[in-house]
């Protein structure tokens, strides 16, 4: 379970500082889907890095599993998001040149996990997410909806607690947009923690919470209770 | 993270950013070649005039030597303190040290109860039938002290070479013998006198002591057995005046006996290296040190009121403006290498942040997925050592295209410095395996200390900045 509690994130100083997040004091349950959704500029990708430990909040705490993110050193984080995190980011962030498999092993490389091992979780992922037959191609030979499945395999690959994706449809067509949701539902089936951050109240309807920010002032709702409100 | 992944990431940057790779690499290139040719030329100078010096040293030995001594224009003979300063010095430089010889010269003085001028001169007669109180104009009458050398024998456990040829040779158990060997020329000489001898004949050695009124005259002799014959020629030892070597007595015998109408004028200690096998450096060392023990036991010389040290070492003497140039030179190489580190290392610094920034996006996304600050710190420090080692090493290809140029400098160069010895010079010009190891060391060290704030910076910015910059 993450935590935040009283949460700022400012940037710059004086009149010309962003109040990016305000008072943003949320939960993000273990096993549920959670939407952070918001128009561009409310704070929604903003709240998603603070939850997955890429940012630091400028007042307030974070609490993942009991632990205090906020006073952990930048190598303490960096160890936390290797191995409880996995990103999905919009503009996919696969390095070109590598191959898939490469990619996808990412995670594990930086673990400093023997490359026999990584490999086979690589391609297990893989095979699962029936990309098996684009292993050795390089990154910059897949679709736009392949590369966002690498971009979820490499999420996955070290089976993390927790994964955020951040507008993971933004860039992809309707078909493949779909895909991507279906995918992101299935992991939170198996039983990890997801958070969507998206604009489209299209995508979010089927979470389990939904935190709504504007102007960074956020606030969740369960998404069955979003869902009775819109169903009236 | 795995070093062999480090490695395999790093390469994969500096692959996939060709244009950014061969342009540091070419900086680097450029600048160790210039770097390692000023320290190759340094370092063979160094090793080739030191290998000269041996020759020099091998071909000619070399002499401690100290002649009489001089204080305001007055002749000053060694105290019996000098001289045992002296000995005992010698003994502890024993393995330095060849032989040890001496003159002595009659003792003359104004004897300060009388005012009475003082002299001795010494004869010398020869045969078992001698008479010892001069009586014929048959024998060779007058020692020549200039031509007599006084010898050591202690010294010659020393070495290493034979003194005496065509007859006994020197040994510890001749100390105090009253021994005398006589140079085969001065043989035949006494023959056309009609004085035959032969090894075992009998010498005697006469002082006669006069005031200058001539009233007195004290007669001290002692005889001395004939123990050897040498050839003059093959001696080692100095010719005076054009005066050749006609007598070698032993020193301690002579001076116990005559003490007290002599005194030493003259010392000289010989030494020759070994041909191979031998620290040059640790005897050169040695050399130094023992002149300058030496001449701190022995009140210097002083002519207008300027004071120089009685003992001189040839070799040394020699060799000091040799010394001299190749300091000079040294610190000329030394300053200009450091001088072009400095002006371009920062260009490569420079060179090497652009290729690490150029990176910002994938080095973001590794910090993303958990990459720490010591992680991009090895991948960052892993491209550039590599950048650096594939620029040296070309520029170690580089190096040797130019050993020509160099070896004919350095011929140059030594043939003027050594041109005052006749010693055939060799010259040879090879590159030390440490120098590029040692200029990849000290390239990546000064690009490191250039560098290290802007890629500490790009270390320790936050992961979304990194990402966001470049998305």
């Amino acid at each position: 379970m993450i935590e935040l509690k009283n949460v700022d994130k400012i940037y710059g100083k004086g009149d010309g500082a962003v109040h990016a997040l305000k008072n943003v004091s949320v939960t993000i349950e273990d096993g549920k889907f959670t939407a952070i959704l918001g128009k561009s500029g409310s704070g929604k990708s903003t709240l998603m890095n603070i939850i997955g430990a890429l940012d630091s909040p400028t007042n307030g705490t974070v609490y993942a599993n009991g632990q205090n993110l906020t006073e952990m050193s930048p190598n303490a984080l960096a160890e936390y998001r290797n191995k409880t995190t996995g990103f999905v980011f919009q503009s996919f962030y696969l390095e070109p040149t590598f191959s898939v498999l490469d990619n996808v092993a990412m995670p594990l490389i930086i673990a400093g996990m023997p490359r026999k091992e990584r490999e086979e979780k690589a391609i297990k992922v893989l095979t699962q997410l029936g990309l098996e037959d684009k292993i050795n191609k390089k990154a910059n030979e897949l679709s736009g909806g392949q590369k966002q499945r690498v971009s979820i395999a490499r999420a996955l690959v070290h089976n993390p607690d927790i994964v955020l994706a951040d507008e993971p449809t933004g860039n992809l067509d309707s078909q493949n947009g779909a895909e991507v949701m279906a995918l992101l539902r299935d992991i939170c089936n198996m039983g990890k923690s997801v958070v969507l951050v998206t604009h489209n109240m299209e995508d979010a309807k089927n979470a389990d919470n939904i935190i709504f920010i504007e102007d960074g002032v956020a606030e969740m709702k369960s998404g069955n209770a979003v869902n009775s409100e819109a169903n009236g | 993270m795995k070093l062999r992944d480090v490695f395999k990431i790093a390469l994969h940057n500096l692959w996939y950013n060709k244009s950014r790779t061969i342009l540091t690499v070419i900086i680097v290139m450029v600048v160790s070649t210039l770097i390692m040719t000023l320290c190759l030329f340094g370092i063979n100078f160094m090793q080739n005039q030191i290998d000269v010096n041996k020759d020099i040293f091998n071909e000619q030995g070399t002499r401690y030597y100290a002649y009489s001594r001089n204080i305001d224009n007055q002749q000053s003979p060694y105290t019996e303190e000098e001289m045992q300063h002296v000995f005992s010095t010698a003994d502890e430089y024993a393995h330095i040290i060849d032989s040890f010889e001496a003159r002595l010269e009659s003792y003359y003085y104004n004897d300060p109860n009388t005012n009475d001028y003082v002299s001795t001169s010494f004869s010398v007669a020869f045969g078992t039938d001698a008479d010892k109180v001069y009586t014929s104009s048959n024998y060779n009458t007058s020692m020549n002290m200039w031509s007599t050398r006084f010898i050591r024998t202690q010294m010659c456990d020393y070495g290493k070479e034979n003194l005496i040829l065509q007859g006994s040779i020197w040994s510890a158990t001749d100390a105090g013998q009253n021994k005398v060997w006589l140079a085969e020329d001065y043989i035949k000489t006494l023959v056309t006198q009609g004085v035959t001898l032969n090894v075992g004949d009998n010498v005697t050695f006469m002082a006669s002591t006069w005031g200058n009124k001539m009233d007195s005259e004290t007669r001290v002799a002692h005889d001395y057995v004939l123990a050897g014959i040498f050839d003059a020629k093959v001696l080692r030892g100095e010719e005076q005046y054009g005066d050749t070597i006609t007598m070698l007595v032993d020193l301690d015998s002579f001076v116990r006996d005559f003490s007290d109408q002599v005194s030493y004028s003259e010392i000289q200690m010989t030494y020759a290296p070994p041909q191979t096998e031998y620290n040059y450096n640790a005897v050169y060392d040695d050399m130094k040190a023992f002149e300058e023990k030496l001449n701190a036991g022995v009140a210097p010389n002083r002519y207008d009121s300027t004071e120089r040290d009685c003992f001189t070492c040839s070799y040394v003497e020699d060799m000091q403006m040799t010394v001299l140039m190749s300091a000079i030179i040294l610190a000329v190489i030394v300053l200009l290498s450091v001088l072009i580190l400095l002006l371009s290392v920062g260009s490569v610094a420079n060179t090497i942040i652009i290729s690490v920034d150029k990176n910002r996006k994938f080095i973001g996304l590794m910090k993303a997925m958990g990459l720490n600050q010591n992680g991009v710190k090895k991948i960052v420090t892993c491209e550039s050592i590599m950048q650096i080692a594939i620029g040296v090493l070309i520029a170690v290809g580089a190096l040797f295209a130019i050993r020509p140029l160099i070896a004919t400098i350095l011929a140059s160069m030594f043939e003027s410095m050594f041109s005052y010895f006749a010693v055939e010079i060799a010259l040879s010009v090879t590159v030390p395996f440490y120098l590029p190891i040692a200029t990849i060391l000290l390239f990546f060290l000064f690009a490191t200390l250039f560098s290290r704030g802007s890629l500490g910076k790009i270390a320790k910015q936050d992961v979304i900045s990194t990402i966001s910059e470049v998305s």
